[in-house]
């Protein structure tokens, strides 16, 4: 099952600014009990958040963002049907809102399809799992743990062997997990596994080809233009103004960090203006472009040896004038941001240096950038929004554990043998 | 790496003052702004820097942020200090943050919490008793100095290393360049080197840059009582050569400790008379000597015996990567998980140093005679540490790390020693082959009795901040 990344966005009516507030409200108040409608019920959503941008000198914007199991279409369909009441009360406090009332399920339909918004890159930590998968699993460990804890000492296999059968009996013994090995147990098919790296090596060639080819041919016009690119590059970096940490607003950080920490996992919503230059602007698409192909190739939970990322993506708006980046993650901010700075600086530099602000670098992620940790901190800070309305479907599971509980259940499915057992029992 | 100013430092910086071997912590509130700050004048003439000598006691000075209030520090050079201390440790995000809740919320507080705060710590330290209590005698501020005692905790002589609970600790200490630990350290090939700048303010970080320092308005200090600082020259610098100091006060519950641990041995390992001492030292990671369980898991090499010298150079990439010896949550791996949590070990290892603290803990209250017997006394930890950012390194530990329910992959856990496990399930994971054991209903042994966050300045912010005429209030 393949998942989807995307927002439905539309400008805010400034007159009814106050009225969004109340809505936005309402609907917080009503995903406070799990399992609730609108959202707790729905059958292939992983993540929702509705944040709402005003920053200076654009309209204020709506985000109702969805990572959601299957296509489009299907899930619009089961999206309306679950909250139109809610979705008809958020975007009538828009500009070109139009649908009569919350029974005209068609215009609602109609009108999120004409709002979307697609990511120019995104990551996904638990490709292939679908919420009904990740649910199961959770059950189907959470019951086989009980069972483990619940051998005396006799009785504790002495064995990788003895441990495996005594699981996989228990599993039997429970009569419903029938769906263990008569379903598909694998997250990706191979091909779906080695298609983007083909595609990521299939690209990288072809470019490296022709620039060969460009050298060979007008080395002179093709080194030159190199040089002139570099060395627009550089004057850029050295007359952009960087923001300094001392300029984060106190009171935004701590509205920010009131948001935080109540769960497993978190939410991040950041939006930046992007450079004015039309060099930049250019860059940035092109950088985009590059880590979404980059990012199509994590196949085992990770993005740049970022362990904890459920879903991100980054989207442009207003005619590419504006970033939008959207996370639902685990831990807490300040690891995320460490881990940003730890494990990925070259890969967020090399996207976040285009926007206004961003620490000063060299030869786009080459040198400085969030390498600086208080500065990166600081800009992340500045930039963030939080989000109105955040909903999970599993609040209390991080990235880590989904993928250990599939691990599992693929073992019990098909039989892991040698050192591949001794792993699988590790994952108990 | 840059040596550090030594003679405009703290000594506690650069020493935990173990060859005084008492100490005496007292807590003041600010009653009369004017009087405090003649007397807290007088004090700084004290104060003992980071200079070796060889005098019988030493003193240093810490204040809170309500304190540094008290005494009239401006608004605008508050607003440049972080939010962690402008916060205090008892706001809701913090509470948040560290896991305070239940027994452990500062409203249960012996002090410092919001019904008994306090402005200034000061730290003394004798080579004996009566040393010490010369000192306090000396420093307890009398009617009229404007200072009021909230309250004194002191730390008697340690009997060994080891904690209540029985266990060696204050082990893994990092150091930095110029402290003699790190000389003799380095001899045994203990330490581990980090930059001064991730404890003291105004020196290179393990980022390679400088932490963020508080600066006052180069107007506020027409005597350039101050450096300039590094942000321009319309301020000046506040924060160099000083650091941020964590107190916590923790009561260890030794009894309920050992009962529990010999109940679940007793469950887990039936007629073991070592199964207690293996149950406890799983929690610790370490065995009561202080050797690391990923080195030695079978038995304690020393037998219980406190080691001068415990073993700290080691990893858990190579040795232990499951926690089949050490198991994942326990005390140690997770309060310093070194090269354990990947994506590499080189770059586990340089994240984990990212969020390291430099303890200066002691011990209160007397030694259990019995711990089976419940003798009615608190005891348990003065935990004190050093940083240069409580967010990046203090509660970083504290939240992702310590109270993590789900660190490292695990499912619902807290720290078997010192963490809430009223917040969890109350089970402990202890990986091995080839299935791994869980103990349950785990009991909290560890509670919060007090604590604040302290900005430790360098002896000419020290100055600064008393020096009558130039700090008007807002």
């Amino acid at each position: 099952m393949t998942s989807t990344i995307l927002t439905f966005t539309a400008e805010v009516d400034p007159r009814r600014r106050g009225e969004l507030d109340q809505v936005l409200a309402g609907l917080r108040e009503s995903l406070r009990l799990p399992d609730q409608p609108p959202f707790g019920g729905m059958r292939s959503l992983h993540f929702a958040s509705v944040t709402v941008f005003d920053t200076p000198n654009f309209p204020s914007r709506l985000v109702f963002e969805h990572n959601f199991d299957g296509e489009l279409e299907p899930y619009l369909e089961e999206l309306v049907g679950a909250a139109a009441f809610w979705i008809h009360r958020l975007f009538s406090c828009a500009t070109d809102y139009r649908a009569p009332s919350d029974s005209s399920q068609t215009e609602i339909r109609n009108y999120l399809k004409a709002h979307v918004l697609r990511p120019a890159a995104y990551h996904i930590g638990n490709v292939g799992r679908s919420v009904t998968r990740i649910h199961r699993e959770t059950g189907l460990r959470e019951d086989l743990e009980g069972k483990i804890d619940s051998l005396g000492r006799s009785e504790r296999p002495a064995t990788s062997e003895a441990g495996y059968a005594f699981v996989r009996q228990e599993m039997e013994r429970a009569g419903k997990y029938g769906w263990v090995t008569q379903e598909s147990h694998l997250r990706q098919t191979p091909e779906e596994k080695s298609a983007p790296r083909r595609r990521l090596w299939l690209t990288a060639g072809v470019l490296l080809l022709g620039l060969v080819a460009l050298l060979f041919l007008f080395p002179r016009a093709t080194g030159g233009t190199i040089v002139l690119l570099v060395v627009v590059l550089l004057l850029h970096e050295a007359l952009e103004r960087p923001m300094k940490p001392t300029e984060l607003s106190p009171d935004h950080a701590r509205r920010l960090a009131e948001h935080e920490d109540h769960l497993v996992q978190n939410h991040l919503a950041s939006m930046t203006v992007v450079k004015p230059s039309p060099f930049r602007r250019v860059l940035l698409r092109i950088v985009l472009w590059a880590a979404n192909l980059v990012a199509r190739t994590s196949t085992d939970g990770t993005l740049s040896g970022i362990p904890s990322i459920h879903f991100a993506h980054w989207v442009l708006l207003d005619q590419g004038r504006r970033l939008l980046f959207l996370s639902n993650f685990d831990g807490s901010w300040e690891n995320y941001l460490d881990d940003f700075i730890d494990k990925a600086s070259p890969g967020l530099t090399g996207i976040w240096s285009n926007t206004v602000g961003f620490p000063r670098t060299w030869l786009l992620a080459a040198f400085g950038g969030s390498r600086d940790g208080v500065a990166f901190k600081a800009f992340a800070r500045q930039h963030q929004v939080p989000a109105d309305v955040w909903y999970s479907a599993y609040p209390t599971l991080t990235v880590k554990q989904i993928d250990n509980q599939s691990t599992l259940r693929e073992g019990l499915a098909a039989p892991p043998s040698g050192q591949q057992l001794s792993a699988w029992l590790r994952c108990w | 790496m840059t040596a550090l100013e030594a003679s405009d430092t703290q000594g506690l910086v650069a020493t935990s003052f173990s060859h005084l071997t008492c100490a005496a912590y007292e807590f003041l509130r600010v009653e009369n702004r004017e009087s405090a700050r003649t007397w807290l004048t007088r004090v700084i003439g004290q104060v003992t820097p980071a200079v070796k000598d060889d005098k019988p006691r030493a003193l240093n000075l810490a204040l809170s942020c309500p304190g540094l209030q008290a005494i009239g520090l401006d608004q605008d050079t508050l607003g440049s200090f972080p939010p962690a201390f402008l916060d205090g440790m008892t706001s809701a995000r913090r509470t948040r943050i560290l896991g305070d809740h239940g027994p452990n919320e500062p409203g249960n507080w012996v002090w410092g919490g919001p019904a008994n705060p306090v402005h200034v710590l000061l730290l003394m330290y004798g080579e004996n008793e009566a040393e010490r209590d010369r000192q306090l005698e000396e420093w307890t501020p009398g009617p009229g100095a404007g200072l009021k005692v909230v309250t004194t905790l002191l730390a008697g002589r340690q009997p060994n290393s080891q904690e209540h609970f029985g266990f060696a600790d204050g082990v893994g200490q990092p150091t930095f360049d110029s402290t003699t630990k790190t000389r003799q350290q380095s001899r045994t090939g203990h330490a581990t080197q980090l930059e001064p700048g991730e404890f003291v303010l105004g020196y290179e970080n393990q980022y390679g840059y400088r932490s963020l320092t508080p600066t006052v308005a180069a107007e506020r200090d027409p005597g350039n009582t101050l450096p300039a600082s590094a942000a321009g020259k319309e301020r000046h610098d506040l924060g160099l050569n000083g650091s941020y100091l964590v107190f916590r006060q923790l009561a260890q519950d030794v009894t309920t400790f050992w009962e529990h641990v010999t109940q679940a041995a007793g469950a887990l390992w039936p007629n073991d008379p070592d199964g207690p001492t293996r149950l406890a030292a799983k929690f610790v990671g370490r065995w009561p000597s202080g050797a690391p369980l990923a080195l030695h898991p079978a038995r304690d090499p020393f037998n219980g015996q406190a080691q001068p010298n415990p073993e700290n150079d080691f990893g858990y990439a190579e040795t232990d990567p499951h926690g089949h010896c050490c198991p994942v949550g326990s005390h140690i791996r997770r309060s310093n998980p070194r090269d354990s949590l990947g994506p590499t070990p080189e770059q586990a290892r340089k994240s984990a140093n990212r969020h390291r603290l430099l303890r200066r803990g002691r011990l209160y209250g007397t030694k259990s005679a019995d711990v089976r017997i419940r003798d009615g006394k608190e005891r348990g930890l003065l935990f004190i540490c050093l940083n240069a950012d409580i967010e990046r390194q203090f509660e970083f530990v504290q939240q992702t790390w310590i109270n993590n329910p789900v660190f490292a992959g695990l499912y619902d856990e807290a720290d078997p020693l010192i963490g809430n496990q009223a917040a969890c399930s109350g089970r402990f994971t202890m990986q091995a082959d080839p299935l791994r054991l869980r103990t349950p209903n785990l009991a909290s042994f560890v509670q919060v009795r007090g604590g604040g966050y302290f900005f430790l300045p360098g002896l000419r912010a020290l100055s600064f901040l008393v020096q009558p005429p130039l700090v008007t209030g807002p």
